[in-house]
């Protein structure tokens, strides 16, 4: 790998500053690749001066940054200033943190960086401003498509050397899952995380594992028909496709220790399908990373914690999570669940 | 007066499964043996079978009537509920017979423990296309003790419990498109009404529940769905009105990690199995909460593959046994 990582501020009223500062004083002992943060140096100082730590901030440019991060935290400046006091998210803070996320995906299709790590925004902050993608990875995805002319498709995972696992439909009232679920969303999905497995984590044949939306997959009918009519056909379609995918899985079988050696990557059909194992297996560390992008990009999976920020009681856990997996994404290092390993 | 043992029926489930031989080796479970007087309840030529094949040591003692007196100390007492015919009988085969058998014995058990005969009743693992193969329509136990003890199945739930652990399930074995249909403020006060009672009697004087969402991240204040805020919202505030200590609703993917509540409610079958499934494999009991009896089944399958090999593993039985009896043995005690 060459190159520092990019790191966003997020929200500055949240506690993404904290736990970058954080981040960085324990770049040593973690053995913690280079990276320097997209925000705004000035306000990182003042978060420094708050939570009563010894970090120096030092702007740079991104091509200074990997030198300095020895002795310093490398700020990149974005041109917005931040002013939002820890919890009270303001006027600036949407700008400053749709400035922060541009600016990273300008570098790291440029190549000024590797990698792109992303702290927590807030959605409803960014939806005041008049934002108008549905999150943080819709907007990359328009990104990068923008950047690029070709269509990006983003896909959802959340990672844990436990278990990985892809929502294929997240943010969604429930009521609107069985409608939204389609032979196509699930084949489109199960091939960009094919890809990105080979591609990005060097697994040579991933292995899927599909959810059925129903408890027990729909029981040949009996408690659903989206499993059979939907699910199945697309897993034949993925497997038709040289793809190793089998299922529908019943849900409440696939997260124990013997059924997870068996795959490399669970699909679910909804979000709490999904965040309910790897919250449980995984809490503090799990990454959510994003597949199906022209580049790298992780984050930590957890919100904003406004009720902490500047307060110096943030986990860090979970953002040098995604630094280091970004890292190894970065330097194309095999990279597997070491329950399937 | 003299100290009466709580008694406890255990319906052995289907017989070509594991169900007869846990059900005897949690009979002659020493734990279970100081804590209740057990009753297997299945074709008592079945279970002798069973007993025969494992070699599990148990002498057995048939009897037709739970009022028999005549079992001698150190036997196990079998009701016998014989099957028509038993002639061809296999371990790990599916059999019409043997989904009726095993239906009949559970339902025997529900009759003594509405009678007042046993104290409470457990049922070993049935197999369902056992019972899909003799025409009878079966989606679970809660709905199975509904039926058998008169109670409207709209009031009986599944209490899924392991360690300290205890979750209610609002819907259970149906789709998700059926299931949002089915979860209306009425519902959900009934299933947090179902839980606290049981609770109850379970012997927690003053019980706290914990109520999940529907949607992720229980709605996001209506951003990703409104049921939280029309339905379980207007139904928790219902149930705290009648005394109830609940609260919600909280997104299922981060609830599970608060540990100050005797029970968790969830809205969906997977919320709450994905869960049970990975924090306890082996020790977990299903509760048919709602109903006039006390009943539990055992959240394992009928393991056809092992059946008959003296191999299966009764942890799941005697934990649902020890279970049901803490609460008459606290009340035996005080």
């Amino acid at each position: 790998m060459k190159g520092p990582l990019a790191l966003t501020l997020g929200e500055p009223a949240g506690i993404g500053p904290d736990i970058t500062l954080l981040s960085w004083t324990r770049r040593a002992e973690l053995e913690l690749p280079a990276f320097y943060l997209l925000g705004d140096a000035s306000y990182l100082r003042e978060r420094v001066a708050r939570l009563g730590i010894s970090v120096p901030i030092v702007a740079v440019a991104p091509e200074e940054a990997a030198a300095a991060f020895a002795s310093a935290l490398p700020v990149v400046d974005v041109g917005v200033r931040a002013t939002a006091m820890p919890g009270l998210p303001d006027d600036t803070s949407a700008p400053v943190a749709i400035a922060a996320i541009r600016t990273g995906v300008a570098h790291v299709l440029s190549g000024a960086a590797v990698a792109i790590v992303t702290n927590p925004v807030a959605k409803n902050v960014l939806y005041r401003s008049g934002f108008a993608e549905p999150g943080h990875t819709e907007f990359l995805g328009k990104l990068a498509t923008e950047a690029t002319g070709r269509n990006a498709h983003p896909v959802m995972m959340l990672w844990a050397p436990e278990l990985a696992v892809v929502p294929v439909t997240i943010h969604l009232p429930l009521t609107e899952v069985p409608n939204r679920l389609s032979f196509e969303l699930i084949v489109e999905t199960g091939r960009i995380v094919a890809r990105d497995l080979q591609e990005r984590f060097r697994i040579s044949r991933p292995r899927l594992a599909i959810a059925g939306l129903n408890p027990h997959a729909g029981e040949n009918g009996a408690l659903g028909a989206e499993d059979h009519a939907i699910v199945a056909p697309a897993i034949d379609q993925l497997r038709a496709e040289g793809i190793d995918a089998r299922g529908p899985v019943p849900a409440d079988t696939m997260f124990h220790p013997a059924a997870r050696a068996s795959y490399d990557v669970a699909l679910c059909m909804y979000h709490d399908q999904a965040l309910i194992p790897i919250k449980t297996l995984a809490f503090d560390h799990a990454v959510n990373v994003t597949l199906g992008l022209p580049f790298v990009r992780t984050s930590p999976d957890h919100g904003t914690a406004f009720d902490i920020a500047g307060s110096g009681r943030a986990d860090a856990s979970s953002l040098i999570a995604a630094i280091k997996l970004a890292a190894r994404l970065a330097r194309q290092e095999p990279v597997r669940a070491s329950a399937a390993s | 007066m003299s100290k009466v043992r709580t008694r406890v029926a255990i319906a052995t489930g289907d017989p070509a499964g594991i169900g007869p031989e846990v059900s005897l080796k949690a009979a002659l479970d020493p734990a279970v043996q100081a804590i209740c007087q057990p009753i297997v309840v299945g074709d008592a030529r079945v279970i002798e079978r069973h007993a025969k094949v494992a070699k599990v040591p148990a002498t057995l003692r048939r009897i037709d009537d739970l009022k028999d007196t005549s079992v001698p100390a150190g036997a196990l007492a079998v009701l016998d509920v014989p099957m028509p015919d038993i002639s061809d009988f296999e371990f790990g085969q599916n059999g019409a017979a043997f989904g009726r058998g095993s239906l009949a014995a559970a339902a025997r058990a529900i009759a003594a423990a509405v009678a007042g005969d046993v104290d409470a009743v457990v049922a070993a693992p049935q197999n369902e296309t056992s019972i899909a193969a003799a025409g009878i329509e079966f989606d679970g136990y809660p709905s199975f003790v509904a039926r058998e003890t008169g109670t409207d199945r709209n009031d009986v739930f599944l209490m899924l419990c392991f360690g300290a652990t205890r979750i209610v399930h609002c819907t259970l074995h149906v789709g998700v498109a059926e299931a949002v249909r089915l979860i209306t403020r009425e519902r959900v006060n009934r299933v947090i009404g179902a839980a606290d009672a049981a609770l109850r009697r379970l012997g927690i004087a003053r019980p706290k529940i914990y109520v999940s969402g529907l949607n992720p991240h229980a709605g996001e204040g209506g951003l990703f769905g409104r049921e939280e805020i029309e339905i379980i919202s207007p139904a928790i505030a219902d149930a705290a009105r009648r005394g109830i200590d609940v609260a919600g609703p909280f997104g299922a993917d981060t609830m599970f990690h608060k540990k100050d509540c005797d029970a968790f409610v969830v809205m969906l079958h997977d919320q709450g199995h994905i869960t049970a499934k990975l924090l306890a494999q082996n020790a977990t009991a299903g509760l048919a909460i709602g109903t006039p009896i006390l009943f539990s089944s055992v959240a394992h399958g009928s393991a056809f593959d092992i059946a008959g090999k003296g191999v299966a593993n009764p942890t799941a039985m005697i934990e649902a046994i020890k279970r049901l009896c803490a609460v008459p043995v606290a009340a035996a005690a005080a």
